[in-house]
């Protein structure tokens, strides 16, 4: 079959001013628009993405032999390393906030604009700061600790740029807590009238409580880093034991910050998969109060579970029985939201877009992720699968199954609204089945290499995991494809799709009542929400 | 909050009270008090950081937002406390 | 004073009240990070303290008490006077405004002053961690790991404290320029905020470090 590239005939005359209608480098570079900061972040995500994924594709192909051929010891733990940075703090944690969240928030709420325009730009410019500074960290060596930094190796024995690499990050948590501040404040004081806190689209709800956990975690991690980095260039203890400190004081700080930052990389995507599901079911949110609670309890929650990372360091058992038993609890809310998703399906007018199926593979593999953690938080189990690769194919689950997919969901869905255009629906069909069934391939043997031993990091192994190995790599080739696949078709979208309309999906909201792309203002008047959201008609 | 109540300037009141509780702390420090030192010095303490936030910084005349704004760090923090210190509290203890 | 033109309200906003209470909530949302950022520092004083509390005991007693009460009563009249500032501005009683606004700069100042005087003195005793550091006595680790937390503690602290000094001055000289205006309080207000912040994060840094130690 082939395929005729022309361009759908649209005068840039005709189509009406918009957010995107003004040129040059420094309409982009100066703006203060939520949208095209959006847009700014969404690019400089995809360019991290791609240097993470080179990374983990040089670790998959490192490991499929047993006594990994492809790259050294020492490389191996600085590929790791620059993954688990990139991956964490440059992309999933801006991606739905910063991308999604930045471009719909204020349309979402019927604003003109958020709070501080000035400052999400200056957010903007301290993550691009900060990633430079990782990049040129990488250039000259990279870092070999882990994304975790542990001390005392971090902050005295490590042999490799330590010190930069923690200085991108705390650049970045800047970027972090002022989109969090924003989003807060936006939230407050920027609800157009009729928006209360329960009319309320559960996307903005996820994004508050994402943006609680962005400002109440993030600066702890800052001086944490801080710390480590002045132990490293002062030589005097704070947490190396050898000089009178506590290495496990460190681990506490980290993990304040690092568990509820697991949640920055899933609420936004809940948040999305509600709004997909609903969309996509023409049906009102199941149980509207309790999604949107479940955010905040999640939120919450996650801030009193950190010691489940420690339960084999020299954590007191007490603690750890503790801090076990909370880490179950944050399964309830968790556990509210699946049922929720799954009953809004029920009886309900279904579509399989892509969207939809971004959405439905969400929910399965985010319920297997969940699933495996539940195992983790056990104090027993953990002492047998602790940092082995079971651990990372649970987080992967959560971080790639979970979040990835929202993403990916949440730029399709929106995509039209962005861009004013269509992209190719049979094809993305495609690419979604194969991002979910690569995924699968990938990362379902580490959970099997994990139980059976295999612990994580390592850069060889003995010769009986190797066929688990074979096929994790194996998936994460088709896993790229998938990734690719968007990336072609979405670019090839923007001048070759068909115009979208204001309303391409028959969806309800804000957002959905304004042109596509949006003119600069969102508005032309403030708008005025009369009915729930979500008011599909009730089956 | 632009009404009248709040336009109140900080009273010298308030301002000789927070000195005599810095006194306060600072007397109890040199006493021979045991462990009750370590308690009443850091209640004066947290006696001044109350009037400081109430009354200079003014959140006695604001809305619930800001009381929210301002006692979510305290809670946080509380939070970042107290499971630490299930920790290190509970690390003698044996079976 | 010069007739100001029209309230200026940014355009993301419908009013001058929204645009007050939202700066107003941003600030506050901002010193709840700022008191996470210190809180990290003030649980590893904790955690220590209460690991080894002969050490920090026996290395407290060798900071200056007198300099570190002297300081405190310092930030405390700084922080009233520049409350009186703000109110004076309200009132667009600008000679007074600038006038409260110097004292507070001279007493940040002179808090450095005396922080600055007091380093070097332990730099001389050789309190200061790392090569140069030097004390006798048991447990030698541990003082030096008081001495550590003590240095980083005061000198972030003394690092916020010279910003808000450049806040101040910068007040200080748009006011002087006639900058009194209505939409302008809201301003002035925050910047009192942060200063006040400041000096709430020296009344738990004092104690904790100066306060507690075995006495002499």
């Amino acid at each position: 079959m082939s395929v005729v590239f022309q361009a759908v005939e649209v005068d840039p005359r005709d189509t009406p001013e918009n957010y995107l209608s003004e040129g040059g480098i420094f309409s982009w570079l100066f703006t203060t628009d939520h949208k095209r900061i959006g847009l700014l972040y969404l690019f400089s995500i995809i360019g991290f993405f791609a240097m993470g994924a080179v990374a983990a594709l040089m670790m998959r192909l490192n490991l499929l032999t047993p006594r990994g051929d492809l790259v050294q010891a020492e490389t191996y733990n600085r590929l790791f390393t620059l993954h688990g940075v990139l991956m964490v703090w440059f992309f999933l944690i801006p991606s739905i906030p910063s991308v999604l969240g930045n471009f719909m928030l204020p349309i979402l709420i019927g604003a003109r604009d958020l709070a501080f325009p000035k400052l999400n730009l200056l957010s903007w410019y301290l993550f691009m700061a900060g990633g430079a500074v990782v990049l040129y960290a990488v250039l000259i060596g990279g870092a070999d600790t882990g994304w975790t930094f542990y001390t005392p190796y971090s902050s005295t024995y490590a042999n490799s740029h330590v010190v930069l690499m923690a200085t991108g990050v705390f650049i970045s948590g800047f970027s972090s807590i002022l989109t969090g501040l924003n989003f807060i404040v936006t939230t407050h004081q920027m609800r157009a009238p009729g928006v209360t806190w329960f009319n309320l689209r559960l996307f903005v709800w996820s994004n508050y409580a994402t943006s609680l956990i962005l400002v109440l975690a993030t600066p702890v991690l800052a001086i944490t880093l801080f710390l480590m980095a002045l132990e490293r260039i002062w030589k005097v203890g704070v947490f190396n034991p050898a000089l009178g400190g506590d290495p496990l004081l460190f681990q506490h700080l980290f993990w304040f910050y690092s568990h509820p930052a697991v949640y920055v990389m899933i609420l936004p995507g809940m948040g999305v998969v509600s709004e997909l599901i609903a969309a996509y079911s023409q049906k009102r949110v199941f149980g509207y109060k309790f999604v949107a609670f479940a955010s905040i309890a999640i939120a919450v929650l996650g801030f009193l579970v950190w010691g489940h990372h420690m339960f084999v360091s020299s954590e007191s058992v007490y603690a750890g029985l503790t801090f076990s038993i909370l880490s179950f609890l944050v399964a309830v809310p968790s556990a509210i939201k699946v049922f929720n998703w799954t009953a809004t399906l029920r009886k309900g007018n279904l579509r399989l877009d892509t969207p939809m199926l971004y959405a439905l593979g969400f929910i399965g593999l985010f319920a297997a992720g969940g699933m495996t953690g539940l195992m983790l938080a056990a104090l027993g189990l953990d002492m047998h699968v602790h940092d082995t690769y079971f651990v990372v194919a649970h987080f992967h689950y959560i971080m790639v199954g979970g979040m990835v997919l929202a993403f990916m969901g949440g730029l399709h869905y929106w995509w039209p609204k962005i861009t004013g255009r269509l992209y190719p629906e049979f094809i993305a069909k495609i690419a979604a089945v194969v991002t979910f069934l690569g995924f699968n391939l990938t990362f379902f043997p580490q959970f099997i290499l994990g139980y059976l031993g295999m612990p994580r990091r390592y850069h060889a192994y003995p010769e009986q995991f190797q066929v688990y190995h074979v096929f994790s790599t194996a998936g994460a080739t088709i896993l790229g494809v998938g990734y690719l696949l968007p990336l072609c078709y979405l670019l090839w979208s923007c001048r070759y799709g068909k115009p979208a309309g204001p309303n391409p999906w028959g969806a309800k909201g804000f957002e959905w009542e304004i042109p596509s792309p949006p003119p600069k203002h969102n508005f032309a008047e403030t708008p005025t929400q009369t009915e729930p959201p979500y008011a599909y008609p009730v089956r | 909050m632009t009404d009248q109540t709040s336009r109140r300037p900080a009273s010298f009141r308030t301002y000789l009270g927070l000195t005599c509780l810095l006194g306060a702390a600072i007397v109890f420090s040199r006493l021979p008090l045991g462990p009750l030192r370590v308690l009443l010095v850091l209640l004066a303490s947290s006696a001044q950081g109350w009037f400081m936030v109430v009354s200079f910084m003014r959140v006695r005349w604001q809305s619930h937002l800001i009381w929210l704004a301002a006692g979510a760090g305290l809670l946080w923090l509380g939070i970042l406390f107290s499971l630490t210190f299930t920790d290190y509290l509970s690390r003698a203890w044996t079976w | 004073m010069r007739e100001s033109p029209a309230i200026h309200v940014e355009e993301q906003f419908d009013d001058l009240s929204q645009q007050r209470e939202s700066s107003s909530l941003g600030m506050w949302v901002f010193l709840a990070t700022e008191l996470m950022f210190f809180g990290g520092l003030f649980l590893a004083f904790a955690v220590y303290r209460f690991s080894y509390p002969k050490a920090f005991m026996e290395a407290a007693s060798h900071l200056n008490l007198v300099a570190g009460s002297v300081n405190t009563f310092v930030l405390l009249t700084s922080s009233f006077l520049f409350s009186l500032a703000i109110s004076a501005f309200r009132d667009g009683r600008k000679t007074r405004t600038l006038l409260l606004l110097g004292v507070t700069l001279f007493l940040g100042v002179l808090f450095l002053g005396i922080k600055g005087f007091e380093y070097y003195d332990e730099w001389r005793k050789g309190f200061l961690p790392g090569p140069a550091f030097h004390f006798q006595g048991p447990d030698y680790l541990h003082v030096q790991l008081f001495f550590v937390l003590y240095f980083i503690t005061t000198g972030l602290h003394a690092l916020h404290l010279f910003i808000g000094l450049g806040v101040i001055a910068v007040f200080f000289f748009l006011v002087a320029r006639s900058w009194v205006r209505k939409d302008r309080e809201v301003a002035i207000e925050i910047g009192g905020l942060y200063w006040h912040f400041v000096d709430f994060i020296w009344i738990f840094v004092f104690p904790l470090y100066y306060l507690l130690g075995g006495g002499r």
